[in-house]
């Protein structure tokens, strides 16, 4: 059964290798992309400026918190005062 | 003749091509060093530039340049025989696509890993590179639009394909997010996505969507017409969604089918031991177009292809891991592209009809063979997959599917990258409403196809859908002849013998001229005013690439290499 596991899962880098190699520019191209926007957003926030999609960034504000929460935690400090995250 | 004999002595000859003729061109005529540190490893990042294994490399290089071309261009040219058309497949594999897919790779792999665009511009001169971007505007024009017809003409023919490809979308937008949100292998969805896939051309049969009644009372001539509307509506809001949303997925569904569809023509054939019905040579009837140069653009991948350049030179040539695997990797891919369109000629001389008077049904003029070629591959490959058990209407559908799902991904890409162009021409020419505007590009590249693919023809004044696929073979064919311009002068500067890549454009370059002029003159006679400039523009463009490679390849002769032109690229870096 470990070797027929073992087997699957070379079969699965090996499709992989095959399959995602035309298209791993691209994608890391679109996960920048996507990445540029959302820090451009949060910077208007940050400099007091409207945001003009705040209500529709709403559920990234978990995805902050538990950024937030990482880093933290990350840095040795058990408990952040300041935020919600804890 | 059994089919399987003759697909046994074709895979043999390249096998020997790639044995003997591959292994002169590595050490005599693009030199390969195992010395040479590729840009896989000299720009290593991980996103590019990523040395990779040969055998993977060759996986991802195959499934990126196999497509329906290679599919409906040899399924026309049978009209001929398929004598011309298995001896232009065989002799083009060998001696043309070989060259110039593993050529423009090695050019690339030692230009920094650039693509055959820019190194139009660095090796032949600046103007190369607007030659380059006008004849992939035209390419990528015709591509959307013939493949928009081939599409529309199978669903037309095969209304059970129409569940399977229209639900396959969310299926594979659902199997897009899986991958993406849990970053797990692809392996299990993308064959989870085939079963599915397999499933609803079941139900496909059981349900088919015939829209003719519809487009009959929307007033349409021709049911087909309402498909290709249909089709770039979808494409125009494909083409704007992220790579990883439907393209990608459906993708890794469309590679598995490439592969089992290739199995079953091959086993499916051995199995029934289907016999050629058609001739060898067709005595074809007196008006059609000679073989002589239009087999030559007719079949274009298959034989020898452009696209292949802009592949070798996009990704591939920033993933060889050693510069002796670009001898694998560019010369077997050129032989698998050869093979499908073996594929091809096989199901439509022997799998199509039993016997030779029906064949001659389905090939009775140029008209009938050209506007039937994707529906007869369909009732070919439907046979083979019958003699393995399958029931032929089910067979029938997925081989409509097996088609339509290559075309479609086609349309996708193509419809996307025109946009690139169109911005890119746009920004040459200073126009930026057009060089910015994402909506207005997209609006370009889909609307100007669009109006191709519903010219009216197919009567007796009017064009057929092989004058069409003609074009869109010419333009491919400049695009490879554009690559082995560059390979040429590349080679010559290096002092090392150019005639293997002189032969393959100078015939490619001479061929496409003629039938350019001939087709142009015809246009002309008929009245055909949209065509005919079409043509014209197109042929200019062609004496415009003969007038670039013949500059370039006498002052490539005349230059003496001082140094070797790869240490001097090296040097100037």
């Amino acid at each position: 059964m470990t070797r027929l596991r073992a087997a699957w899962r070379r079969l699965e880098a090996l499709h992989d290798a095959v399959l995602t190699a035309r298209w791993r520019a691209e994608l890391q191209r679109e996960a920048r992309r996507e990445e540029e926007e959302l820090l451009g957003l949060l910077l208007l926030e940050a400099m007091g400026a409207q945001s003009p999609v705040s209500y529709y960034a709403l559920e990234v504000y978990p995805w902050v918190l538990s950024k937030t929460h990482q880093l933290h935690r990350s840095r040795g400090i058990d408990r952040l005062a300041s935020s919600a995250c804890c | 003749m059994p089919a399987i004999v003759v697909a046994v002595a074709v895979l043999g000859l390249f096998f020997l091509g790639y044995r003997y003729y591959s292994a002169y061109l590595a050490r005599r005529v693009y030199g390969l060093d195992p010395a040479f540190v590729t840009p896989a490893h000299e720009f290593r990042d991980g996103v590019d530039y990523v040395p990779t294994n040969k055998h993977v490399l060759f996986g991802h290089h195959f499934t990126s340049v196999a497509g329906a071309a290679p599919i409906v261009g040899p399924a026309i040219a049978v009209f001929w025989g398929w004598g011309p058309a298995l001896a232009w497949v065989v002799l083009g594999t060998i001696f043309a696509a070989g060259v110039h897919d593993f050529g423009s790779l090695v050019v690339s792999v030692r230009h920094k890993a650039r693509s055959i665009g820019t190194l139009a511009g660095d090796v032949i001169n600046r103007r190369a590179r607007v030659l380059f971007l006008l004849i992939i505007f035209f390419l990528l024009t015709l591509v959307n639009a013939v493949f928009a017809v081939v599409i529309g003409n199978l669903f037309v023919a095969n209304p059970g394909a129409v569940i399977p490809i229209f639900v396959e979308i969310p299926f594979a937008i659902a199997i897009g997010q899986y991958i993406y949100r849990t970053r797990s292998s692809a392996l299990a969805p993308s064959l989870l996505g085939v079963a599915i896939l397999y499933f609803l051309i079941w139900v496909g049969q059981q349900v088919p969507i015939d829209i003719t009644p519809l487009a009959t009372d929307l007033g349409f001539d021709r049911p087909r017409d309402l498909w290709v509307i249909i089709l770039f509506v979808y494409t125009f809001f494909a083409s704007r969604l992220p790579v990883w949303v439907l393209l990608q997925p459906r993708d890794y569904i469309n590679s598995h089918q490439l592969f089992i569809a290739l199995g079953i023509i091959l086993v499916g054939m051995t199995v029934g031991l289907d016999r050629i019905v058609a001739p060898v040579v067709n005595d074809v009837p007196a008006g059609s177009p000679p073989v002589f140069p239009f087999l030559f653009i007719t079949i274009a991948c298959g034989a020898i292809s452009g696209f292949h350049s802009l592949v070798s030179s996009g990704t591939t040539s920033k993933q060889l891991d050693k510069d002796t695997d670009a001898r694998y990797v560019g010369y077997v891919g050129a032989a698998g592209e050869g093979s499908l369109a073996l594929g091809s000629i096989l199901a439509v001389s022997a799998g199509v009809a039993a016997t030779q008077v029906e064949w001659r049904e389905l090939y009775a003029d140029f008209a009938t063979a050209s506007g039937g070629a994707s529906g007869n591959f369909v009732t070919g490959v439907a046979q083979f997959a019958n003699n393995l058990g399958v029931p032929l209407d089910l067979a029938a559908v997925f081989a409509a599917v097996v088609v339509i799902s290559f075309a479609a991904t086609t349309m996708d890409t193509g419809v996307r990258l025109q946009r690139y162009v169109v911005q890119e021409i746009a920004e040459s020419a200073g126009f930026r409403p057009l060089a910015r505007n994402l909506t207005l590009a997209s609006l370009v590249a889909v609307l100007i196809p669009l109006g191709m693919a519903l010219l009216p023809g197919g009567g007796e004044a009017g064009y057929t859908f092989g004058v069409l696929w003609q074009l869109f073979g010419t333009t491919n064919q400049l695009t490879a002849g554009l690559a082995l311009a560059v390979v040429a002068v590349w080679v010559t500067r290096s002092g090392r013998p150019s005639l293997p890549v002189l032969v393959p454009l100078v015939f490619l370059l001479a061929m496409t001229s003629w039938a350019l002029l001939v087709n142009l003159l015809r246009f002309v006679e008929q009245g055909q005013w949209v065509l005919a400039p079409l043509d014209a523009i197109i042929f200019a463009l062609a004496v415009w690439l003969i007038a670039e490679a013949a500059i370039s390849l006498s002052k490539a002769r005349r230059a003496v290499p001082a140094v070797a032109p790869d240490a001097e690229v090296r040097d100037r870096t």
